[in-house]
């Protein structure tokens, strides 16, 4: 199967490299396809803690794209209550076969630390962000405090 | 080839015979160019197609040093503007940094590739000359062949990150391994070149295959000689002049929406405004004569049709309000009551109503006229069999039932026109002529109802000025500018 070969070599380099914005990498030995890992983001206002991504591959892959899912709450206008980001890298018409794990997370790190309300998924937030980002900054930091992992040491 | 040859105008050159008032000397070869409806396009076959395409890529290949699998893509991406092209394209030395992988040094090196990182010997790898990313054989024909299953033609991309190359179609053809998988690539790839290609036009029937070149396209009408299908040259649907692509586009998705609130119209029985009577219409033409009463009558306005025979015909006005000046209350005494004013959007579905009652009403007499034509045709074959004239003898009624079609056709689609023309005195001209065609259409559509009891040179004489009334109506037309729909 290609998508076990390749997820198995992407698991590895990803391991070797020990990035800093996304640890704690749980793969089930069995199931190749489903991936758990830690996203630690460096800016504020989400930098008071550690949110949980789930990762799916689907059997196609590196034909069709992963799926990103939240698991943690976050207060961002391109993630939803049920933790679905709108992450262009991965959508069925962008996705392109070489594009690489380590690329997909690096390309979600950017967008938590530049939200863009101009594709929203939270218009609320969206329009907060825009019109009022002191407060949009308070209130995501409150909420990373409040519903966020922690940050491992 | 000949055969295939359209020219969509067969029936001018007699105006010479006009009324008095309509007799200026004509250029007898100029006169189907000066048809508002006249087009010039021809079938064509696939070799052909690929002529005048293969053309086209060949010079922008010679000119910008890209292979004729590039150039090709590009052409289509640009909807075939060769000059275009060639005006903003800077032929660029090779990037030293961009070509390692195919400098020859390095070229009998295992290398990995980058979709399922298994590493290859060089000859097992293969890359798109056109951006350099090079992966092996195996990725390359997964990726391919999902793509075209997707239904993907000439916009496949390479699977690099960010690399917006397009794959050329023989690069895709060479990599496909499924004979199936080429085939379906190959025919998408041919519908994606007549597509953008504005000198092409694909028959609208799904699955006819048919293809059309014209020198000068235009929104014009084309008749498929294969399926029969009737369509616009520029955007494959419903031949629609003198509404343009954008307009008619408009008003299809208004009637459909408006469907419920004008669907009573659609009943087919009304009442003699002399003896109501309930009728029921039977013919394409509106002008009615009650069977009970002998009341002659106008179905579409329901006005008697005097008027509408010699003197000023006017049942095509819309009025865009009434005087309120037809107060019951006016004589007895009483101050007279305010005439309620009608809200903005009464005032709008009136207006709408007014021209979609139109709008369907000649789409009906079309719809009869059709049936009539067939039974036209029937009815001189008949004659023919049984010794009464020949084919010759009884064309001139095959071409009045064809013209009364085209020019019903016409008619239909000048009410959906109008309903965008702002008012004013251009709007006051159009409709002038709009009435004039519709009185003469009636007339011919009686006529030829009637064509056994009529005599040739009374039919002919009204063919013909339907004809003249037609080509003024769209010359008048196309002089109008359209304001955008909203």
């Amino acid at each position: 199967m290609a998508a076990t070969r390749r997820l198995t070599k992407e698991l590895q380099d990803l391991k070797t490299q020990n990035s800093k914005g996304f640890r704690d990498i749980k793969v089930d030995e069995q199931n190749l396809l489903q991936w758990q890992g830690l996203l630690v983001p460096e800016h504020p206002p989400y930098n008071k803690g550690a949110f949980l991504v789930d990762i799916v591959f689907p059997a196609e892959y590196p034909f069709k794209p992963p799926k990103i899912n939240f698991r943690t709450k976050i207060y961002h206008p391109n993630i939803d209550e049920k933790g679905q980001v709108c992450l262009p890298i991965v959508q069925a018409d962008n996705w392109k076969p070489a594009t690489k794990t380590e690329q997909v997370i690096q390309s979600l790190l950017d967008l938590i630390s530049e939200p863009e309300p101009d594709h929203p998924l939270r218009a609320d937030l969206a329009e907060e962000f825009t019109k009022d980002k002191k407060k949009f900054l308070k209130n995501a930091e409150e909420f990373t405090k409040k519903h966020a992992e922690k940050r491992p040491e | 080839m000949d055969d295939d040859y359209y020219d969509f105008y067969d029936d001018d050159g007699d105006e010479e015979n006009l009324p008095d008032m309509f007799d200026h000397k004509r250029d007898a070869e100029s006169s189907a160019e000066e048809d508002p409806e006249h087009f010039h396009c021809v079938a064509v076959s696939e070799e052909e197609v690929f002529q005048i395409t293969n053309a086209a890529v060949a010079n922008v290949s010679q000119h910008t040093g890209l292979s004729l699998d590039d150039a090709k893509s590009l052409l289509i991406c640009n909807k075939w503007d060769s000059d275009g092209i060639l005006k903003i394209f800077i032929p660029t030395s090779p990037d030293p940094d961009e070509t390692h992988f195919t400098s020859s040094g390095e070229a009998n090196f295992p290398r990995e590739c980058a979709v399922c990182l298994e590493t290859f010997p060089s000859a097992l790898m293969v890359a798109n000359a056109q951006c350099g990313h090079e992966f092996c054989r195996d990725c390359w024909n997964y990726y391919l062949g999902a793509q075209v299953e997707e239904g993907k033609g000439y916009d496949i991309q390479c699977m690099e990150t960010k690399c917006a190359a397009i794959l050329g179609e023989e690069f895709v053809i060479g990599l496909l391994s499924n004979s199936a998988m080429k085939e379906k690539f190959r025919l998408r790839f041919f519908r994606d070149c007549i597509e953008s290609h504005m000198n092409f036009a694909l028959c609208a029937t799904h699955g006819c295959g048919r293809v059309f070149f014209a020198e000068h396209p235009d929104n014009k009408r084309v008749s498929c000689d294969k399926c029969k299908a009737e369509f616009c040259f520029a955007c494959g649907s419903d031949y629609h002049l003198p509404c343009d692509c954008r307009t008619i586009r408009h008003w299809w998705r208004k009637i459909a929406e408006d469907a419920n609130t004008a669907s009573y119209m659609a009943a087919h029985t009304k009442d003699c405004p002399s003896c109501e009577r309930s009728i029921e219409k039977n013919g394409g033409c509106n002008h009615m004569v009650c069977r009970i009463c002998k009341h002659e009558f106008c179905w579409i306005c329901m006005g008697d049709w005097k008027q509408h025979g010699k003197s000023y015909y006017e049942c095509n006005r819309y009025k865009a309000a009434k005087e309120g000046t037809a107060d019951p209350a006016a004589g007895s005494g009483e101050p007279p009551l305010p005439v309620p004013k009608e809200s903005e959007a009464r005032i709008a579905l009136n207006k709408y109503l007014f021209y979609f009652t139109r709008w369907k009403g000649h789409e009906e007499s079309l719809a009869l006229e059709q049936k009539l034509f067939t039974q036209i045709q029937e009815r001189v074959q008949t004659k023919i069999q049984h010794q009464q004239g020949t084919l010759i003898d009884w064309q001139y009624l095959t071409d009045a039932g064809k013209l009364l079609l085209k020019c019903r056709h016409a008619l239909q689609y000048t009410y959906a026109f109008a309903y965008y023309v702002e008012d004013g005195p251009k709007r006051m001209l159009f409709e002038h002529l709009q009435a004039d065609l519709e009185s003469t259409i009636e007339n011919l559509s009686f006529s030829i109802e009637r064509a056994e009891t009529v005599d040739v040179a009374g039919l002919q004489a009204q063919m013909r000025s339907a004809e003249f009334r037609r080509k003024a109506l769209f010359k008048d037309a196309k002089m109008l500018a359209l304001p955008a729909p909203s």
